[in-house]
Formats: C-alpha cells, sequence, structure tokens
C-alpha cells in the first residue's frame, strides 16, 4: 500500500515500540502523527527516543501533537485545531489503537470521520499483563465531547459496562450514573487469566444487572451483539463505558455512528502501572473501520 | 416474601407506597412547608431524597393526612439525569455562553418536572378546554413555538419539552454549535412565565411553588452557580427553592460571583445533627422506621423482639455494670446523688468490652441498640445491614415468615458489613476520586492508629470517658499543617469514613469540627460501636505523626480534661 500515514499514541510498554517495529516492516509508512501524553513523558522518554531515531533513518515525516492526560477539554481543541489543517485525503490511514487511551480513540474517530469514509486499524496484545494493578486514582466519569447522546427527560438510563480487568473503574461508573440498569458485557476466554480478574462487579443485590459474554477482539460481532442490546433498550437512555480491550472502543464508536443517542463515557485514570504490560504478542490483530452507518 | 427492609432510592417507589414507609421528622415541617428558600444539607443516605419526596405535590396530594394540598406545590427535581452531565459547554470559550447552554438545561429540567408532577399526580385541576387553550396560546405567544394538540395540558407541554431537548442536543453535540445560544431557554423568560400562566388554573391561583433540587452535588460548579443566583431573587411569593446537598462545603457563590448569605437568601437545615445527640432523638426515629416496615410486612412482633440481643452480650454487658458497681461503692462508700448510677453507666460496658479475653471471638454484636450505634445516625446505615440480616434469615429458614432475626445472623452480617467496610478503607485511593495512592496510604495509617488508640481508652481505668469515639483535632500551629490535615479529613469525608458536626466549644464559644467516625469500622476490632457523649482532642501533630508516619497516637489519661465540654450547634 501506498502513501500510508499512521496515527499512534507514544506509550512507555514494549508492546509500543515492538510493534512500531512491526508497522514499518509491514506497512509503507511514509508519514506519521504522532500524539504524546505531556504528564507521562517521564515514563516514555525512551521510547521516544528510539521511535524517533528509528523513523528518521526510514526517512518518514513526522507530526508531533502534545496532549496532556488530565485537561480533556484543551485536548479536544488541541485535536480539533490540527484537523482543521489536517488535508490527507487518501482512507490509507492506519491507526495504532494499542496505546491510545479509549477516549482518545473515540475523538480521533469523531475528526477522521469528517475526511475519511474509513481507516485502517491496528492492535498489539501484549504477551502478558502486569500482575497487579493496572490502573489507579480514578477520576468521575465523563461523556465525550459531541458524543453524549442524546437523552430523553422521561427515560430510565441503562448503562452498558464493556468489563476489563480494571474493577473500580467499573464500580465507579455504577456509583457516579446511578443507572436503573447495567448491562454488563464481558470479555469471553482465559486469556491473560481473564476469567479471574475480569470479575471485579461489586454487585449491589438492589440493582437489576443483566451479563452478557462476548469477544471483543472480533470487531464486527461485538458491534452487532452491542447493537442488539441498543435495539432492545431503545426505550432506555443508553451510556456505553468501554473498559475492555482497546478494540471496543471501535465497537462502541460504531455502535455511536449507527445510533447517535448513546453516549460514551470514559473513566480517566491518575495513575497508570509502569509496568502495565510485558512483550507482545505479535499475532497483532488489523482490519478496517469504516464509517458508514450500516 | 418481599423483604420489608429495602432501601431503594426513594424515587423509585410508588406513591402509596411511599407513604405507607415514610416517617415524618416534624421538626423540619415548618421549613419544608414554608416559602422561603432552604438548604437541606445531609450526608448520602441520612434522608434528602426522601424528605424531599415527602413534602412533593404528587405524595401531599395522595397523604389523607394533608388539608391545605394547594398552598405549597412541591416540585421535586433530581439531578441526578444524564442531561447534566454533558459537559459540551464547556468548549465555549466564552463564560456567558457556558452559563447560557448549563441554563437551558436546568430550565428544561424544571418545567419537565413541573409537568410530570402534574401528570404523576393525577391531580383533578378542574382543568376545562378554555383554560388549557389559554395557557397553551399564551405560552405558545411567550416561546414562539407551537405546541402539541389533542392531549392533554401537561403532556403537551412535556412533549414539547422533550422535542427541544433533543434539537438542543443535537445542536451542541453538532456542527451549529453556536447557533444554540440564540435559542436557549432562562429562568426568566421561560420558567417564570410558565409559573404565571399555571396561575390561570383555578385551584393554583394562589399557589406557591417550590421547586426542590435534590443531590445538587452531583451537578458542575456552573450549575450550582446558576441556581445560588436563582436562590438571591428577593421576590419568593410566587417560587422559591428547597436545595438538598450531601457536600460538606455547599459553594455560595452565584454565577455573577456574589454570594447568598444564610439567613438572608435562605434557611440551611442541618440533617446531621443526628450524627451526635445527646437524647435518643435519632433512636425513637429508627425504632418507628423498624417498626413501620415490620407493620407494613404483617410481623407482628416489637422491634426489640424481631432484633434481639445475643443472650451471652446482654450478659456479659450485665457483668460489666455489676463489676462497675462494686468499683463504684468501693470508690464512693458515701456516694451522693446520682455517683454509683453515673458510675455504673460510664464504665459498665467500658469493663465488658475491656475484660474479654484476647483471643476470644468479638462479642456477638447485635440487637436493636447495636445496630442504631452503628448506623452513626445515618438511616441508610441503619436499613441496609436489616436488609442483609433478613435476606440470610429468608435463605435460612423454611418458616414463611421471618419474625425474628438471630443474634448469630446479626453478627455475621455487622461483621461482613464491618470488613467490607476496611476493605473499602484500603481500596480508598480507588473508592473516590482524586484520591491518590500516597493519600490513601495516610487514610489508611490514621484509621489504623484511631483503631489503637481507642483500645487504649477503652484498657485505661483512669480516664472518664474511656468509651469516646468522637474528636476534635487541636493545637493547629501552621496553614500548612491545616492544609494537609484537610486534605485527609475532607477525603474520610467525602467517603463517609468520617462525619462532621459543627460544635461550639463551652467555655471559650469558639465553633470547631467535630469527627464521628463511621461506626461500622468497629465490630470487627472488637470494639464498641455505643460510644458516648463526648469526645476526645487528637493535636495537629499527633494527628499527622499517625497518618504520614504511621506512628501512634499518644494517650494520657489526664488529657481528658472536664472544661473541655462542646454543645451542637444547630
Amino acid at each position: 500500500m501506498k502513501n500510508k500515514t499512521l496515527i499512534t499514541v507514544l506509550g512507555w510498554e514494549d508492546r509500543f515500540s515492538f510493534g512500531t517495529d512491526i508497522i514499518l516492516k509491514e506497512y509503507n509508512i511514509e508519514r506519521i502523527l504522532l500524539i504524546s501524553f505531556q504528564d507521562y513523558n517521564s515514563m516514555n522518554l525512551e521510547n521516544k527516543s528510539n521511535f524517533l531515531k528509528k523513523v528518521k533513518k526510514s526517512n518518514i515525516k513526522v507530526d508531533q501533537v502534545e496532549l496532556n492526560y488530565s485537561t480533556s477539554i484543551n485536548n479536544w481543541k488541541t485535536l480539533d485545531l490540527f484537523f482543521s489543517k489536517y488535508c490527507e485525503t487518501s482512507d490509507n490511514i492506519l491507526i495504532n489503537i494499542t496505546t491510545i487511551p479509549r477516549e482518545t480513540i473515540w475523538t480521533l474517530l469523531f475528526f477522521l470521520k469528517k475526511v475519511h469514509s474509513r481507516i485502517n486499524y491496528i492492535y498489539f496484545k501484549p504477551a502478558k499483563y502486569c500482575d497487579d494493578w493496572l490502573t489507579k486514582n480514578h477520576k468521575n466519569p465523563r461523556l465525550l465531547f459531541k458524543h453524549s447522546g442524546l437523552f430523553d427527560l422521561s427515560k430510565n438510563l441503562v448503562l452498558f459496562i464493556i468489563t476489563g480487568f480494571d474493577n473500580s473503574r467499573l464500580n465507579s461508573l455504577i456509583e457516579y450514573y446511578e443507572p436503573s440498569k447495567v448491562i454488563v458485557f464481558s470479555q469471553t476466554g482465559n486469556q491473560f487469566d481473564n476469567e479471574e480478574r475480569n470479575n471485579g462487579l461489586n454487585i449491589n443485590s438492589l440493582l437489576e444487572i443483566e451479563k452478557v459474554e462476548f469477544n471483543s477482539y472480533d470487531v464486527d460481532g461485538s458491534t452487532n451483539i452491542l447493537n442488539d442490546k441498543i435495539e432492545e433498550y431503545k426505550n432506555s437512555n443508553i451510556i456505553i463505558s468501554s473498559q475492555g480491550p482497546k478494540l471496543s472502543s471501535l465497537s462502541t464508536y460504531k455502535n455511536y455512528i449507527m445510533n447517535e443517542e448513546i453516549g460514551l463515557s470514559y473513566v480517566p485514570a491518575r495513575e497508570f502501572n509502569d509496568k502495565y504490560s510485558i512483550g507482545i504478542d505479535e499475532d497483532y490483530i488489523s482490519g478496517v473501520f469504516d464509517f458508514k452507518a450500516d | 416474601m418481599e423483604n420489608p427492609f429495602v432501601f431503594d432510592r426513594p424515587n423509585n417507589v410508588g406513591v402509596d407506597q411511599f407513604i405507607k414507609f415514610y416517617i415524618k421528622e416534624n421538626i423540619y415541617t415548618r421549613f419544608l412547608e414554608s416559602t422561603r428558600n432552604i438548604l437541606l444539607i445531609g450526608v448520602r443516605g441520612s434522608g434528602k431524597t426522601s424528605t424531599l419526596r415527602y413534602y412533593s405535590f404528587p405524595v401531599q396530594y395522595a397523604n389523607p393526612e394533608v388539608k391545605n394540598k394547594f398552598n405549597v406545590i412541591g416540585i421535586h427535581i433530581p439531578s441526578k439525569h444524564p442531561l447534566f452531565s454533558k459537559r459540551e459547554y464547556l468548549l465555549y470559550e466564552n463564560n456567558n455562553k457556558k452559563n447560557v447552554v448549563v441554563e437551558h438545561f436546568l430550565c428544561i429540567n424544571i418545567i419537565s418536572c413541573i409537568c410530570e408532577t402534574f401528570i404523576e399526580s393525577s391531580v383533578n385541576l378542574d382543568l376545562t378546554k378554555d383554560i388549557e387553550d389559554v395557557i397553551l396560546k399564551n405560552l405558545s405567544y411567550i416561546l414562539e413555538s407551537d405546541f402539541p394538540a389533542d392531549m392533554p395540558l401537561f403532556n403537551s407541554i412535556k412533549l414539547f419539552l422533550n422535542k427541544e431537548a433533543n434539537a438542543s442536543q443535537k445542536k451542541l453535540n453538532n456542527e451549529n454549535f453556536e447557533s444554540f445560544i440564540d435559542f436557549a431557554f432562562s429562568f426568566n423568560n421561560t420558567v417564570i412565565p410558565f409559573l404565571e400562566q399555571l396561575k390561570n388554573i383555578s385551584k393554583l391561583k394562589d399557589s406557591h411553588f417550590s421547586l426542590f433540587f435534590d443531590d445538587v452535588q452531583d451537578l458542575g460548579s456552573i450549575h450550582q452557580e446558576i441556581i445560588n443566583s436563582w436562590i438571591s431573587y428577593r421576590d419568593n411569593k410566587l417560587f422559591s427553592f428547597k436545595v438538598a446537598t450531601a457536600d460538606i462545603k455547599p459553594s455560595f457563590i452565584t454565577s455573577t460571583g456574589g454570594l447568598i448569605l444564610e439567613g438572608h437568601d435562605f434557611v440551611k437545615i442541618d440533617l446531621t445533627k443526628r450524627l451526635y445527640n445527646k437524647d435518643s432523638e435519632f433512636n425513637k426515629f429508627a425504632k418507628d422506621v423498624i417498626s413501620k416496615r415490620l407493620s407494613i410486612a404483617n410481623i407482628d412482633v416489637s422491634v426489640d423482639e424481631f432484633l434481639p440481643e445475643s443472650e451471652s452480650f446482654k450478659l456479659g454487658l450485665q457483668e460489666g455494670r455489676e463489676k462497675a458497681r462494686e468499683k463504684a461503692n468501693e470508690k464512693y462508700p458515701n456516694p451522693k446523688g446520682t455517683q454509683i448510677s453515673d458510675y455504673v453507666s460510664k464504665y459498665g460496658r467500658a469493663i465488658y468490652f475491656r475484660e474479654r479475653n484476647s483471643k476470644a471471638n468479638v462479642p456477638i454484636y447485635s440487637g436493636f441498640e447495636t445496630l442504631v450505634d452503628i448506623s452513626t445516625g445515618v438511616i441508610r446505615n441503619l436499613l441496609t445491614p436489616v436488609y442483609f440480616m433478613y435476606e440470610k434469615e429468608s435463605a435460612n429458614s423454611t418458616s414463611r415468615s421471618i419474625t425474628q432475626i438471630p443474634p448469630n445472623i446479626q453478627r455475621d452480617i455487622i461483621l461482613n458489613r464491618s470488613e467490607t467496610f476496611w476493605e473499602k478503607i484500603k481500596d480508598i485511593d480507588s473508592e473516590i476520586d482524586n484520591c491518590s495512592e500516597e493519600l490513601g496510604k495516610k487514610i489508611n495509617n490514621f484509621f489504623n492508629q484511631l483503631i489503637i488508640y481507642l483500645k487504649k481508652r477503652l484498657k485505661n481505668e483512669d480516664i472518664s470517658e474511656p468509651r469516646a469515639l468522637n474528636f476534635i483535632i487541636s493545637q493547629v500551629s501552621t496553614d500548612e499543617e491545616q492544609k494537609q490535615i484537610d486534605e485527609i479529613i475532607n477525603a474520610s469525608l467525602r467517603s463517609t469514613l468520617l462525619y462532621k458536626r459543627m460544635v461550639g466549644h463551652k467555655a471559650t464559644g469558639i465553633k470547631l469540627p467535630l469527627y464521628v467516625p463511621n461506626r461500622i469500622m468497629f465490630p470487627l476490632y472488637g470494639l464498641d460501636s455505643h460510644g458516648q457523649y463526648s469526645h476526645f482532642p487528637i493535636t495537629a501533630k499527633a494527628f499527622l505523626d499517625a497518618a504520614l508516619n504511621n506512628k501512634e497516637i499518644p494517650f494520657f489519661a489526664d488529657e481528658d480534661v472536664s472544661d473541655n465540654q462542646l454543645e451542637l450547634l444547630f
């Protein structure tokens, strides 16, 4: 493929640098939009230096955008400004979602949707997640700008949560929104000790909870499952939050495109484990994300 | 059979059911039925929503005890709607525009809640087609909009509002963001004219509209500033505000940067007064609540029969009192007045708890009084354990009717909840917003040291108040010390590890905060959750040493001075 532009977010995990190597080897990248979060500069120093060396060697043009994880308003405005000058017209865009916060994935998709009809995505699983905590010290959940749904004053709220290994994020969502019902979408399979780690729902017996199993790694399949449930609860206000594998951010965004009544919510964390994951599973997942609402 | 102790959100309970369950506290009546602006402060679970709901029109209308149903029309306006979680207004650079967007959605919600109020209560307003037409025609003129025809008045307005809410959300989410500003609703151009139009209805012509904003701590600061601006309106003939918050430090700033003043713009009602009360006001209230639920469930036993105290616990306490009496007789060979009984009441329980074998299991925490103690004056803390006790007994019992919760089940649930509470403390940095790992560690250190300190107090035979559980922080010498203390205290208050009451020093009149630990933390450590009407001081240095360096809080019996008396401020 020609003229491929890569959009990636600088990360401190092994899978960022190993993943970049794979992308540079297997894709014909000519230009890169490198997004970095200033508040994590110190964790990213080594990976950033190596990354810039590699791309310089390959003669790839790099545009850098700096965001700040703790200021979502400025991030939105910064990306808005960047994309107002964005002149890429080909759909040959590859977005490496591996180390992009879910909120930023959604934000990027919003701006890319204005220009492109489809984009390509790639995701690298790690070889292993850290056995300890992954994120800590969560802030209150927040609805994504421009994706905050169309809420009806008379309807109840149903909260869709795609669960992951950060159990406290799950409970903070429920406490914050006080929904009348929660639909929990849990990842199938026992990869990364999923069955043991993905079970943190602090069940309040007074709250109605429905459990649905699905496979986030199958973007189309999980999009369909989510869509069926959205259809089932169309007489409710719906907020979706994705805590599971990053690929679920794509499914949820696709659902948003199909149903602008739903709101997308994100639970930011203040602390990330610097050993969040180890290594990389070279058997990566890639595909095409179509912005059409079908 | 359905568990009668369910503590669901009061809004989810039907009006008739709600009237059956609600226990009216007459001390608030004259405030909540008044036309003044009221600020209702109470921690989570203290009954703010129930109180507002009780005085809301649908409940008052359905309540046979209420005589003048149309004098004050209470409109319950919950803040927990995802509409208020929208943040697009933050994308405007101009602060006035931010205010315009926020006010728009607040107004839509107010009018929608007014419509819901009249739709829900199925009230006979003697509405004629002519009156409906006049109101709709006037609103149509004022709001420059058409209203759907062929449906009842309030349904028509509600449908119009839904359409408006939907259209304005679309504008905010789409490219024509700026166009929103020209079409926004304001309190002056929508809510007030709407209320005035309702005066065309004969039954409402003399009514006062009382707008009950619930849980405003869940709203953004701009939302709260706008509501404060409305509170600062001086003319309360047509409407007033009753604002409920769990915020420990509610903001009084208005959207123009001014301040609303207590006594001048609003009257404050503090539901936290139950947290530390010498008399048994909360005890009586709690008994009424349990008793009423037993009666609704046709469980024909007294509260004490339903929640019996364990025989061994009772016996242990009795033995403690006897030992205290023996000691009192030795100490006061020629007793005056109530010296002996005072001594027994002060030391009896302490003797039981302190003389227990350290290797023995914790006491069989049970009985209604114990439940009142562990609730720390918060009604949700009272009902939730009873709910789980009932569930467990139902699962164990073959009988269709539960007429008693055996003491061992009470103990199991109390210990389980105490353990869960300590798990919450352990993971406090994940539990609440804006709590770093470091702050979480300080909170853990402090509460662990507090338990050690309380054990030392309990075992000491020389102090007058061995079961004191509440504390003040004394001798704060620098602003930096105060800042460090506030960070720990405020996070503990937000997560209900602690509760706070303002008290006055009897000798000096100085106001100071009294901290009341959530008493569910004590059973796991075998401590007495009953406590005493007293407090102890922790110096700022000792507090910070405990929190920052995990150092023991020093305990000196002679620090418990008698001139350190406090009195409650209401």
